[in-house]
């Protein structure tokens, strides 16, 4: 992995078109600003972790669906 | 023209016959299972749910629904890149689902809306777009909002 040091307002160019500027610096939080081509997928890397975890969390057998059908039935009837 | 069927073992449905026509391909997978590709869709009945149900891999099947069953005012903007993708060219090529998660305590079952599956309809292509949107949470619980609508 490169390791840079960078002072605010400093730039990173990756590869042509791909620029990473560092917008400020306070405590322990960068503020990152990127310039990037549209077809290239700029995200939080803790996202995609979080989404991975979910659709683990997701897989579920057909009873835990039908529960929640019943579940459904008896909140519509508490309104009534 | 002559329909492909094949049978899919799945373990929500057992013995499965799926038209080859109805099979979506997910291209990059769906995060965490990134080497499976291809989907179909099975219907529940009387009910707002449906089922991703892999072609590849019996034991994977994911809830799903209509986000705007559940939140008519749901929207967001499909990024160039998915749109090239997916080969979308107009808003009727598109279908959107939001994954169900339902935990052992089904009264906290919650909806992923920070990652929706897109689909193209018509060219059967799919993806689980992230978006980077605060509006919308990785966990939308689904009882909790449903009643504070209806107390509304």
């Amino acid at each position: 992995m490169l390791v840079l040091s960078r002072k605010e307002g400093d730039q990173i160019l990756i590869g042509d078109d791909i620029i990473i500027k560092v917008i400020s610096v306070e405590k322990d939080c960068v503020k990152l600003g990127i310039e990037a081509p549209k077809n290239i997928k700029v995200l939080r890397y803790e996202l995609l972790q979080e989404v991975k975890n979910e659709n683990v969390e997701a897989l579920q057998g057909r009873k835990r669906l039908s529960k929640i059908k019943d579940l459904k039935e008896i909140l519509s009837d508490e309104q009534v | 023209m002559v329909v492909q069927k094949s049978v899919v073992q799945s373990r929500v449905f057992g013995e499965l016959e799926v038209n080859e026509e109805n099979i979506i391909t997910f291209e990059d997978g769906i995060p965490a299972f990134e080497n499976l590709k291809k989907f179909v869709i099975v219907k529940e009945e009387d009910s707002p749910f449906l089922w991703l149900q892999s072609i590849e891999d019996k034991d994977i099947a994911f809830v799903i629904i209509n986000p705007f069953d559940i939140k008519p005012d749901y929207e967001f903007d499909i990024g160039e890149e998915v749109l090239k993708k997916l080969e979308i060219e107009s808003e009727s090529d598109v279908a959107v689902f939001c994954i169900v998660v339902i935990p052992e305590d089904v009264k906290q079952t919650r909806v992923n809306l920070k990652a929706p599956i897109i689909i193209n309809v018509h060219k059967r292509k799919g993806i689980q777009y992230l978006l980077d949107d605060e509006r919308y949470p990785l966990r939308y619980y689904l009882f909790e909002n449903l009643n504070s609508d209806e107390q509304k």
